[in-house]
């Protein structure tokens, strides 16, 4: 479904990635695990246009992402989920949401049907629909940013540490919805700090190193790998 | 060394420039442009330092220049008192002005300031009795030594050479610790408090010393001419000093004397144009904005930057082993912080319910709980940034109820920010260095000569910094900015800022949220290293690993109410708490984190 080759990416003159290959098919979920600073964000950032790539492709499907800006890349069905909360915090948690769905605004009946089945799956969004987004907890503004990605419908999602603030049993409940939402069709890419997580519920991984593909290979595999336990299990 | 040439080339052209065209005219136009920009050398700290706007800077200017004139030419006040009579009440209306003005932001400041420019202009207009309205005030003697008037091109010399002193003594204050104190007022004001800085004593701060350099430009133009009325004052000559900033640059150290002589050149060449005067300067504004959106001297230090910076190789600073923070306080036991009845509700919502919670000293208490559950408003209400509705908090005994954040912070109470407060302008060191702000006693006149007391003061906070760095694994990227790097690193830069204010209590909000499980051992590390040193912790997380091997109390809320409270041991088997925080689960993923 997706695939990236050999990808540079720089800002200014430091270079963030190098020669990064990845490759993500349908109906897969795919973990990229690596420290802070490895350029985790950036390779999201990257494909959905909001970095200049410097060199190699990006394909979706076929077709090449890699110039294209951000808002058609969202038209064609790819879901960003930011990092770190990013949500509109002079806007209700349902005006947030309704600006996910905003490539389907000229359908207002299936908008409706998927801002229902969002706030199903988040009741305490639904508690909160007219609150101010900034007002929320901060576990609460992440459960929103998961919320408006899935309601622009996207064939393709790709998260960025969705576990970040979470408690434990709200983790459990988004690696389990990361996981349900796969099975009902969604290709998943999925950065992650919170390593062991990632790697149970997806597919395969990659680990990202100094801008580079450092590992790669199905999740079963990294999880037992040495140089992932000591590098990012906490061996 | 360099610096020293530089003065000596700048003091070169000084001298030379008169004579490049030597007429009346030009000298003339020299000195305009040399007390030109002492005021927006002062309107530079104001904007682009302090982050506050002036549309009024003309008021200030104007009560310069009236000071002067009025004590010289009517009271036969010496110069030698005039021109410190016309800082001091100039300095003394920008006290008064920010007053009421620093509690507001943005366009209501600006439409403060633009308020208190007109009440000048209007009382120099009518106030006829005092400054002769639109007849203006004559007779202003002009500057002489020794009894002989020193000339056009003597007082460009001395306004220049006074214009020259006053950009290197602004050099060395805004690139001290004291610029980057500024810097991060306008950056977070939230952030800055929660260091010990006073931010409202700090705007205020900023105005008078921006007011003062306009008195003082406004001296000088008093007494080149030896007449001044009410027209020079008015509000186009603020908006001029404000376009003449942002075309030179808006918090480039060299954007005033950059953009006051390009303006005022442009100015003098359209004149003949007399109607087209102002198309120009439009179309000049909207280019420099358009194509150099920092200015021109943004633009250039931009290029230099470009050119000359090299990606930092993988510095090879030695990761001493660093005594992070010196001993916080004498007393070993004892309760460090506690927290008695603490309630806040926001509308309908209780926050906040009737918590009491004790910290021992040199303690790592950890505060779980669902997300919702009150955790940050908690601390929100211990760090003194939102005011309680009941309860009480103290620090070792001392009642901190109804304190500012700083006042909190300079007792020893230091937070982090779950949402980041970085200071966007700063660098990753200077961001922590500032962190040390509450223990730097020296004050403005002394960085800005650069006297013993802010040098120890800097070199003290470089040395904090650096083993803070070294400690925290960011000395590879000391040089970057907050928006430069990476999330999980922006967080131990908050971290670092914390610590170098050496806490005597420590509230951290999620410290290993969105850093791996290795990266989150070595913060572990690093926070038992810090407790030994006496530090008593109160932490916010969600990484139960984390959690559960550092305290030795855990607290725990769900919808603002205390539900458990023990070791981390008694918590972590309590049903109530596997219910409503850990999960069922909990068993089998605390399994998969800890392993190996």
């Amino acid at each position: 479904m997706l695939e990236i080759t050999d990808l540079d990416v720089a800002y200014g003159p430091l270079t963030i990635l190098r020669g990064v290959s990845l490759v993500v098919a349908r109906g897969e979920i795919v973990a990229v695990i690596g420290s802070n600073g490895a350029g985790k964000s950036t390779l999201l950032r990257a494909i959905s246009g909001l970095t200049r790539v410097l060199r190699g492709s990006i394909a979706l499907e076929g077709r090449r992402l890699e110039r294209l800006r951000p808002e058609a890349v969202a038209a064609l069905g790819v879901a960003h989920v930011p990092q770190g909360r990013q949500v509109i915090p002079d806007l209700s948690v349902e005006d947030n949401l309704r600006l996910g769905a905003w490539r389907l605004r000229s359908d207002g009946a299936r908008v409706a049907r998927l801002l229902a089945r969002e706030y199903a799956r988040f009741p305490r969004l639904a508690e909160r629909r007219t609150q101010l987004a900034g007002s929320l907890s901060g576990g609460e503004q992440q459960m929103l940013v998961i919320a408006r990605g899935l309601v622009m419908d996207p064939g393709f999602i790709m998260m960025d540490e969705p576990s970040l603030g979470l408690a434990p049993i709200a983790v459990d409940e988004i690696m389990e919805t990361i996981r349900r939402l796969n099975e009902e069709g969604l290709t998943v890419l999925l950065v992650e700090q919170a390593a062991a997580y990632a790697l149970a519920i997806a597919d395969r991984g990659y680990v990202l190193k100094n801008g580079e593909v450092f590992l790669s290979g199905p999740a079963a595999q990294l999880r037992d790998d040495e140089r992932v336990v000591h590098g990012y299990l906490g061996g | 060394m360099v610096r020293l040439v530089r003065v000596a080339v700048a003091v070169a052209v000084i001298a030379v420039l008169p004579y490049v065209f030597p007429t009346a005219y030009f000298t003339h136009l020299l000195t305009t442009i040399a007390y030109s920009t002492i005021v927006v050398l002062g309107l530079n700290v104001l904007i682009g330092f302090s982050g506050q706007i002036s549309l009024g800077h003309a008021g200030f200017y104007g009560v310069g220049a009236y000071t002067t004139a009025l004590l010289s030419a009517q009271h036969g006040w010496s110069l030698w008192l005039t021109f410190p009579a016309a800082i001091v009440v100039a300095a003394a209306a920008g006290f008064v002005l920010a007053l009421p003005a620093i509690r507001t932001k943005g366009l209501y400041l600006a439409v403060m300031t633009i308020a208190f420019g007109f009440v000048v202009e209007i009382l120099s207009q009518r106030w006829v009795e005092l400054t002769g309205g639109t007849m203006g005030v004559y007779g202003i003697p002009a500057l002489s030594w020794l009894g002989t008037p020193v000339g056009g091109v003597g007082y460009f010399y001395v306004v220049a050479v006074v214009a020259l002193a006053l950009q290197l003594l602004l050099n060395t204050l805004v690139g001290s610790l004291w610029g980057r104190t500024l810097t991060a007022v306008k950056d977070s004001e939230q952030a800055a408090e929660a260091v010990g800085i006073d931010v409202l004593r700090w705007k205020v701060l900023a105005f008078v010393v921006s007011a003062g350099c306009a008195g003082l430009g406004g001296a000088f133009f008093a007494h080149q001419n030896g007449y001044i009325n009410s027209d020079a004052f008015t509000f186009s000559t603020s908006l001029f000093l404000l376009v003449a900033l942002i075309v030179g640059g808006l918090g480039n150290r060299y954007g005033p004397v950059v953009g006051v002589t390009v303006l005022t050149l442009l100015n003098q060449l359209s004149a003949q144009l007399y109607e087209y005067r102002f198309y120009t300067l439009g179309v000049l504004l909207l280019g420099v904005l358009i194509f150099m959106p920092f200015g021109i001297a943004g633009g250039v230090t931009a290029l230099a930057r470009r050119l000359g910076r090299r990606p930092a190789p993988g510095s090879g600073s030695p990761p001493a082993a660093p005594a992070v923070v010196t001993a916080a306080g004498a007393a070993r036991d004892g309760i460090a912080l506690s927290v008695r009845g603490l309630m806040k509700h926001f509308g309908g919502v209780v926050a906040v319910d009737g918590v009491d919670v004790e910290v021992a000293m040199g303690t790592i208490h950890a505060l779980i709980g669902p997300n919702g559950a009150g955790k940050t408003t908690f601390i929100n209400l211990v760090s003194g940034r939102l005011v309680p509705d009941r309860g009480h908090v103290a620090c070792a005994g001392i009642a901190l109820d109804g304190t500012r954040p700083f006042r909190r912070a300079r007792r020893g109470v230091i937070r982090t920010f779950q949402n980041l407060q970085l200071f966007s302008d700063l660098t990753v060191a200077e961001n922590v260095s500032v962190g040390a702000h509450r223990h730097v006693r020296a004050t403005t006149l002394e960085f800005a000569f650069g006297l013993p007391r802010a040098r120890r003061a800097e070199a003290e906070a470089r040395r904090r910094t650096a083993a803070l760095l070294a400690a925290l694994g960011l000395a590879g990227i000391a040089d970057r900015r907050p928006d430069e790097i990476a999330y999980g690193h922006r967080k131990l830069v908050e971290l670092g800022r914390a610590l170098a204010a050496e806490p005597a209590v420590l509230l951290l909000d999620e410290p290993v949220a969105g850093l791996n499980a290795t990266e989150a051992d070595r913060i572990r590390e690093l926070l038992a290293r810090i407790r030994a040193q006496g530090v008593t912790i109160l932490l916010i997380e969600h990484n139960m690993d984390f959690v559960m091997k550092i305290s030795e109390r855990v607290t725990v809320l769900n919808f603002g109410q205390k539900i458990a409270d023990g070791t981390p041991e008694t918590v972590q088997r309590d049903p109530v708490v596997l219910e409503a925080y850990l999960g069922r689960r909990h068993g089998a993923t605390a399994a998969v984190t800890t392993r190996a």
